[in-house]
């Protein structure tokens, strides 16, 4: 499986999932995000994104439970699969590599608060 | 409304929820609404019920893309629907094979109503492109100038205004950026050699002195020469570039010269031919300038004859212009320009003429004013062509939905198999309007080939030129193919809705499909088709009457006998030897001159006065003013009610005397004889009347008889010659030599009368014509769905007629059990048809002064037309039955 197969958006969406197991859902993932991005993050552009990995295998899925906001309808709770989790690992590892092979110095200095 | 929030919890707009239950997947749908309903809630709680609201929409949004929509099983059936269309497919072409009758009537009768439809939408399409291919088209006026009588009715509405007006609207008006004046006229013009010896005379039947103004307004593409300067100096000439090739077989004629009466004019320009499309088609333009030559027209008498009324004038106007506007500033206009009357009691300029501003775009189709450049169009005809191409494609429409609503039946065991595997009621409608829409194909193909055909004779039965060839484009492709399909779904759609509701267990028990409900719209259509079929024969048999009528009518003048020739300068100056030298030959009986001929408009008028007692008084009886010669009566043998011809023996019979006709006295109110001796004074002349001439139709029976008031003042412009019919040929040849004995220098042309009579109804005589072509097809396409539908009901009725037959029922009666419906149906057609045939030919013949009492019996005609035809439609379909053996069909059962 080719790495270009997971998006940003997709790889932000599966973090949560894996960061909100077992009640991961879309609305619980979008309002995550929204929380630590800063973006407003629409239940539609995270439902795509997770039926896209559900598509690809790196989520399972099953119905869960209903509750009164939702109107009586269920909710469909989101899991990470082994292969989202190792498809994380492997981008974790990149990403990891590459930050270690940055000279000191060579990024500008920015403060962190 | 925090507290009001609490008690009933803010739910999230409605009408997302349905939207969303109507395209989501059903199988996401629970978790797609719960996830927007938890969404909203907590949206509420972090911002507030608006934003919230405000945010909604972006939220639903989100999940507008194709796998929300799609279903679930969607994948799987893909393979299938190709399957399926591809059985859709082979099916149609098997019926189509199987049922060929039924197949070729109805492509055949849909091809020709395609074929004709099409055919009158180019037609149409034509007649309203009219001078729409200037690129300042909708910013094009006509000046219009109309007189009213005294009682407030117009007495003339002229297409052409007198010269001062359109420089001085310029003037007055900003809205208006140009104007360009042009004139029709006839000029001398030859073409001569070195020596001055003339070669060839030049036809200047279409030659207009313009302004150079012309080319700013008009898109008048140039070939040669600069439009800046071409028309700019006196004596120069543009020509067309089809004059160019004729006269001079090139289009490089910059520089030529052509010689006029007392100057050269050269020849500064070529501009392309102006197209069809167009209500004027100059061969030549003359510069504007050459007119104000005291010897041509008179630069005074261009500003200040406001009676000329004979200069087009054309306005170009800005973007934002409103004609309505600036027509309300026209009789200010006039009174400031034309000027007021110093005595009060005389009406002033406004109250008795008025100016209008008339579209570019719309002279061609609405405008019949008293004077036109070249015989217009009428919008009428286009209505009533597009009516009929409608009625056309419906009649062919009909015809598709009665066979395959009729033939439903045989259908039933298909139909009821595939529901029983599982179609469902859209895809069988589906399949039956993919069958309609294909068979509308085919005939289309079939009607580009009638067209092909047809389209030279429609050219040149409507003096048009149009070519298949311009309709290639994507837009009139599109436009077609989008006719089709909208053919096929019409004629289909009724079709398939009866199929598709077939129930499959009775269909399958054997019991057969209903189509009981479908009879009685099949009743209906067939009684619309029938309708239409006999509006359009009466409508044909009144045409033709009234034309027949129109040349047969008494006029009142001896009109088979007369030619016109042209009347010279040089023929004026010796006519006494000229009338001498004409009347020689034997076969010439008579020969007179005038300033109008019968067939022509009534246009001159000069206002007139009458004697009431001791007075005269002006009148408000508009009385047309024709100048003739003592010949002109006895030469139309047109007799005298009272008092005396005009006589070359009377001095004052050219000048002061009138003799005018019956309507004239009548309006005024003097009989015949008291008439004679009346002063009467028509617009600067005061005279006498010396004689009455009896009424004559003087022009077309369109128009009513109206005032005329001759009088002998020279100014004519034909000759009329008596002739002996018997001695055509001889009269023809000795006027001829005549001709050229006193006016060498001019061809000599002439005219029959006769024929100019023919061409006052040429509208009507091709309306007419046009009109039984498209009724007979009309007819035809009716009558082979008749043929059909008996046909079918024959078949269908096999069984009954065996039986009844064995039971032993004559020949006769069974005939009349099968005809009986139809026939019915046709008397309901005829029922339908009359009332509305004769309310629209009342408004026709209503357009004549003189016409024909339509009679009950033409409606008898064409009703008894239409049976006839239905019968012999039906007959071969039923006897065959009523003949079959009952043997043969009941053997089997």
């Amino acid at each position: 499986m080719r790495r270009s197969d997971l998006g940003e958006f997709e790889e932000v969406v599966l973090l949560s999932v894996a960061v909100l197991t077992p009640q991961a859902y879309s609305v619980a993932i979008a309002e995550a995000l929204e929380e630590e991005t800063g973006r407003t993050i629409t239940t539609g552009a995270v439902h795509a994104a997770l039926q896209r990995l559900e598509k690809k295998g790196f989520v399972n899925s099953q119905m869960g439970e209903a509750t009164a906001e939702r109107g009586g309808r269920r909710k469909r709770l989101f899991t990470v699969t082994i292969a989202g989790s190792r498809m994380l690992h492997d981008v974790r590892a990149v990403r990891n590599r590459l930050w270690d092979q940055i000279a000191p110095q060579a990024l500008p200095q920015i403060n962190i608060a | 409304m925090a507290s009001k929030d609490q008690k009933s919890p803010v739910q999230p707009p409605v009408w997302v929820d349905k939207l969303l239950e109507r395209f989501c997947a059903p199988h996401l749908r629970e978790e797609v609404q719960g996830d927007l309903h938890e969404r909203f809630h907590l949206k509420v709680k972090q911002v507030g019920v608006a934003k919230a609201r405000r945010g909604y929409w972006r939220e639903v949004l989100a999940y507008i893309r194709p796998s929300i929509f799609k279903h679930q099983s969607s994948s799987k059936t893909k393979s299938i629907t190709i399957d399926m269309l591809r059985n859709y497919l082979t099916i149609a072409l098997r019926l189509f094979v199987r049922n060929r009758m039924i197949s070729a009537i109805n492509v055949l009768g849909l091809a020709l109503a395609l074929a004709g439809s099409l055919l009158i939408g180019m037609f149409i399409l034509d007649e309203l492109s009219y001078d729409r291919y200037h690129a300042n088209a909708d910013n094009i006026y006509r000046v219009t100038r109309d007189f009213l009588s005294s009682d407030g009715s117009v007495a003339l509405h002229l297409g052409d205004v007198a010269p001062p007006f359109g420089p001085l609207l310029k003037n007055d008006f900003p809205d208006i950026r140009k104007v360009a004046r042009t004139l029709e006229s006839y000029v001398t013009l030859k073409i001569t050699d070195e020596n001055e010896s003339v070669q060839e005379n030049i036809n200047t039947e279409n030659l207009f002195y313009a302004e150079p103004s012309l080319f700013e307004i008009f898109s008048i593409p140039i070939i040669a020469g600069d439009t800046k300067t071409a028309l700019e100096k006196p004596y120069t000439m543009m020509v067309s570039e089809a004059t160019a090739e004729r006269y001079f077989g090139t289009q490089d004629v910059v520089g030529k010269r052509l010689q006029g009466k007392d100057n050269y004019f050269e020849i500064t320009g070529v501009y392309e031919t102006f197209p069809k499309q167009s209500h004027w088609h100059p061969d030549m333009l003359v510069a504007f300038s050459t007119l104000n030559d005291e010897k041509v027209y008179g630069r005074e008498r261009l500003e200040t004859a406001w009676d000329a009324n004979i200069f087009n004038t054309y306005l170009l106007v800005n973007d934002q212009f409103d004609p309505k506007r600036m027509e309300v500033q026209f009789p200010a206009f006039l009174d400031r320009h034309m000027g007021l009357p110093k005595n009060p009691t005389v009406p002033s300029p406004s109250e008795w003429t008025h100016l209008y501003l008339q579209p570019l775009t719309s002279i061609h189709l609405h405008s019949q004013l008293d004077s036109e450049i070249e015989a217009n169009g009428s919008i009428e005809h286009v209505y009533i062509m597009g009516a009929v191409g409608i009625f056309l494609i419906l009649i062919a429409c009909f015809n598709f939905i009665n066979l395959s609503t009729a033939r439903a039946t045989m259908r039933g065991k298909e139909v009821g198999l595939r529901k029983v595997i599982g179609a469902f009621r859209k895809q069988l409608i589906a399949q039956h309007l993919s069958e309609s829409v294909l068979i509308a194909f085919f005939s289309f193909l079939l009607a580009v080939v009638l067209i092909t055909l047809a389209l030279p004779w429609l050219n040149d039965f409507t003096n048009k030129s149009i070519q298949l060839s311009e309709y290639a484009n994507p837009a009139a492709i599109i436009g077609v193919v989008g006719l089709i399909v909208l053919i096929g779904i019409i004629a289909g759609f009724y079709p398939a809705f009866i199929i598709s509701r077939f129930k499959p267990a009775f269909i399958l028990r054997g019991q057969g499909g209903s189509t009981k409900g479908s009879g009685m719209v099949r009743k209906v259509l067939v009684v619309v088709q029938f309708s239409v079929s006999i509006i359009m024969i009466i409508a044909t048999l009144i045409t033709y009457q009234q034309l027949s009528f129109l040349n047969n009518q008494e006029l009142g003048y001896a009109k088979d006998q007369v030619v016109l020739m042209g009347y010279t300068e040089e023929i004026h100056e010796r006519y006494e030897t000229f009338y001498h030298e004409l009347t020689q030959d034997p076969a010439i009986l008579n020969a007179s001159r005038s300033s109008l001929v019968p067939t022509e408009r009534l246009t001159a008028y000069q206002g007139t006065s009458i004697q009431q007692g001791d007075s005269m008084v002006m009148t408000d009886i508009v009385m047309k003013d024709v100048s003739i010669d003592p010949k002109y009566f006895d030469t139309y043998r047109v007799s005298l009610v009272s008092g005396r011809n005009f006589s070359e023996e009377i001095a004052s019979d050219d000048s002061v005397n009138f003799i005018i006709n019956g309507a004239a006295a009548r309006m005024v109110g003097w009989s015949s004889e008291e008439a004679v001796g009346k002063a009467i004074k028509n617009g600067g002349t005061k005279g006498t009347v010396v004689g009455v001439v009896e009424d004559f139709h003087f022009e077309s029976l369109h128009e009513p008889i109206v005032p005329v008031i001759f009088h002998g003042q020279r100014s004519f412009d034909v000759i009329s010659v008596l002739v002996d019919e018997a001695d055509m040929p001889d009269a023809l040849a000795h006027m001829e030599s005549v001709w050229k004995q006193f006016a060498p220098e001019y061809s000599f042309d002439y005219v029959f009368l006769s024929d100019r009579y023919q061409h006052l109804y040429d509208s009507e005589q091709s309306q007419s014509e046009l009109f039984i072509i498209f009724a007979g097809l009309a007819i035809f396409i009716a009558a082979m769905g008749l043929f059909g539908l008996a046909t079918f009901n024959a078949l269908q009725r096999t069984k009954e007629v065996s039986i009844r037959k064995v039971l032993g029922a004559p020949i006769g009666s069974i005939l009349r059990l099968l005809s009986k419906e139809i026939l019915w149906l046709i008397f309901i057609a005829n029922i339908i048809a009359w009332p509305i045939a004769w309310y629209f030919m009342k408004e026709w013949l209503d357009e004549f002064a003189y016409h024909i009492e339509m009679n009950v019996f033409t409606y008898m005609v064409a009703g008894a037309l239409a049976l006839i035809i239905t019968l012999i439609t039906i007959s071969s379909q039923t006897i065959k039955t009523a003949l079959t053996n009952p043997a043969t069909i009941l053997r089997n059962d």
